[in-house]
């Protein structure tokens, strides 16, 4: 009538290196995607190097003769992109990495040349732009900066034609230096530069909008009125401001 | 290492040292899977089919019983109407008078432990089986059932039950929860720890009431009580696992939640009542179970309480964001997203692991149970729901169990 109830400890202790030999897998996996991500990464950070030196000669080939030849789109996605790639590498790094703290320095020097390229050319070639310049730190420290960030986004998602760079303020690099002395900043941020006006300190949706009001119905006039180029379909500069 | 993150390292570990017991069990008796149905010697068999308030489904289930390929004279079916305020009674008697193999009985309305032990001194059948008024026998399923006590070791035997019908995202949910709970039934069984009798369709040798007693109330667990008692005695259950017996699903969430707060809280509270079942050195496999059905639960409990405060304080957080741009969100576009910037690590390797191990129950599922339905969104709802409703429903439990809540049939 009674029926074998023991158990088999043999099995148990079979099943349990079988076990522990999936879950290594598991680890064992995640090594070789890691090496691949990494060999990936290093691509990226060469193609990133090419990227720079060629939006770099793109940038004084264009500055002979603004007016002429500015393809304004094809720069500013390249820019667009070299954002794109640079998450990547935070995201895998973390911020803190030196390699891309280095990347992060490239990149902020190509923003500054591609706002005084298009500075250059809105004035010699008398076109309306909208370049907003806007300093931030890390969010733990400075709360209003990932607000300051959300709403920029959102104002490049619905207003394309603003040109909107962001910076590290605490990252070392001279030429932002030099740019924080010319406009006498402190550190009260966030920081917005909007054509050449500088704010300190958060502004909110509605502020910014105040700010704005003046240069979005200009523009909105401008695209009633005249298809310019293809502007208003450029990507701006930084995948995501914060 | 994140606290949580550890912890899902053990849930996995401890859900892939189950899948993995499972599988080289399987692998092990996967000849003597299925058993040869009988062909003679039919032994006699009283079928119970106690009902409250059942007119809509009692008479389709007595149609399948009328209906099963079982010697007429080998077979009784006792109705017990257990105090119906409907119609049962009336729908029952057309049955009654119509075949001379159903007896009706009516009694005092006393819960379904007492309609079983009033029909099972009704009988002086050697077999005795009990069938939901809610379910439907199909028709091989007594004869294929019948032959496992063949063995004279086997004191009862349970089926396989299916769910009839599924049409909304719970009820395909369930489907899949059964046609999985089916293998699951029969690798218990060959391990000698089955802990439940099901009400939908279990036929145990009268012998077994005479030695251990009769069905108990069993905090509304009566089946389960009965196989925990049947193991403490030692006595041997079986799995017929191609005796088919379909069943209602729970249609809505409420019904459903009650039903297995109804379960979860019946086993709690039996294990309460029977702690010496934890003793693994006589219980061998069944304490084993019961121990990881304990940690495997407890930690996927967390796990998913856990989740469920991410997921709520992601949509907190989004919403915090909106309100910044006073939630006029249309000119946002949709988040990029790119795969290769998440930092997966081994925990996703892990969880592939487990779902390939998943869709592998299934697959053997399936083929066990000969099943040619179409499971391909009922494995989206079960992976996308399951472990949120399960989580719920324990939850419930253990806070019913806590409060000392009486539980409630429907």
């Amino acid at each position: 009538m009674e029926t074998e109830k023991r158990i088999n400890w043999k099995k148990h202790i079979l099943v349990f290196f079988l076990t522990l030999l999936i879950f290594s897998s598991g680890f064992f996996l995640n090594n070789i995607l890691s090496e691949k991500k990494m060999t990936q990464l290093t691509d990226t950070q060469r193609d990133l190097t090419i990227d720079i030196l060629s939006l770099e000669t793109q940038f004084s080939i264009l500055n002979q003769a603004p007016c002429q030849n500015l393809n304004e789109s094809i720069l500013t996605k390249e820019l667009y992109d070299i954002s794109k790639k640079l998450s990547l590498i935070e995201n895998t790094l973390g911020e803190n990495n030196p390699d891309f703290l280095r990347s992060k320095k490239y990149y902020s020097i190509l923003e500054l040349k591609h706002w005084l390229l298009l500075k250059r050319a809105a004035k010699d070639c008398d076109f309306d732009s909208v370049f907003i310049l806007y300093f931030y730190s890390d969010k733990n420290s400075y709360p209003d900066c990932e607000k300051q960030g959300y709403i920029l986004t959102y104002f490049r998602e619905k207003y394309p034609f603003l040109k909107i760079y962001s910076f590290d303020y605490d990252l070392d690099l001279s030429a932002l230096q030099s740019l924080k002395e010319v406009y006498s900043l402190k550190k009260d941020l966030p920081i917005l530069i909007i054509n050449d006006e500088v704010y300190f300190g958060f502004k909110d949706k509605k502020e910014l909008e105040e700010i704005l009001s003046e240069y979005i119905e200009i523009k909105e006039e401008t695209a009633t009125t005249t298809p310019l180029t293809d502007l208003d379909e450029a990507e701006t500069t930084e995948d995501d401001a914060d | 290492m994140p606290p949580m993150d550890f912890l899902a390292y053990i849930g996995i570990f401890l859900g892939l040292y189950f899948s993995i017991f499972v599988f080289s069990t399987f692998f092990e008796y996967r000849k003597s899977i299925y058993k040869e149905e009988l062909k003679k010697n039919f032994p006699k068999v009283c079928l119970i089919v106690p009902c409250y308030n059942e007119e809509k489904n009692i008479g389709k289930t007595l149609d399948a019983l009328l209906n099963l390929d079982y010697p007429k004279e080998k077979l009784e079916i006792i109705v017990i109407d257990d105090g119906s305020t409907d119609k049962t009674f009336s729908k029952a008697k057309i049955f009654e008078e119509k075949d001379e193999r159903i007896k009706l009985f009516r009694k005092e309305n006393g819960g379904k432990h007492t309609a079983l032990n009033f029909a099972i001194k009704k009988t002086n059948s050697r077999f005795i089986g009990s069938v939901d008024a809610d379910s439907y026998v199909k028709k091989d399923a007594l004869k294929k059932l019948m032959s496992y006590f063949e063995d004279e070791k086997t004191k009862a035997v349970v089926s396989t039950i299916k769910i009839s019908g599924a049409k909304n995202v719970l009820e395909q949910i369930q489907y899949l929860e059964y046609l999985i709970s089916a293998f699951l039934r029969k690798i218990f069984s060959l391990t000698n720890c089955l802990n439940v009798v099901p009400g939908p369709l279990s036929v145990i040798r009268r012998e077994v009431f005479d030695k251990i007693g009769m069905y108990k109330d069993a905090h509304q667990t009566e089946d389960m009580e009965m196989a925990f008692r049947m193991q403490r005695a030692n006595l041997k259950i079986a799995h017929s696992i191609d005796s088919i017996v379909y069943t209602n699903p729970c249609p809505t969430f409420k019904s459903l939640l009650i039903q297995r707060l109804r379960w979860r809280r019946g086993f709690i509270l039996n294990l309460k009542d029977y702690p010496d079942l934890l003793n693994i050195r006589r219980y061998g496999n069944l304490s084993f179970l019961f121990y990881y059905y304990i940690m495997a639960g407890s930690v996927s409990l967390i796990l998913i309480l856990w989740g469920v405060w991410k997921i709520i304080s992601l949509i907190l957080n989004k919403i915090v964001h909106f309100s910044w741009i006073n939630f006029d969100i249309f000119p946002l576009s949709l988040p990029k997203i790119n795969l290769f910037s998440f930092n997966l690590g081994p925990l996703f390797f892990l969880g592939m692991v487990s779902f390939l191990i998943f869709i592998f129950y299934i697959i053997i599922s399936r083929h066990l149970t000969f099943d040619k339905k179409n499971l391909r969104w009922k494995v989206v709802y079960y992976v996308a729901l399951y472990a949120f409703l399960n989580a719920t429903w324990w939850f419930s439990a253990l806070f019913s169990v806590v409060t000392k809540r009486k539980a409630v049939w429907r």
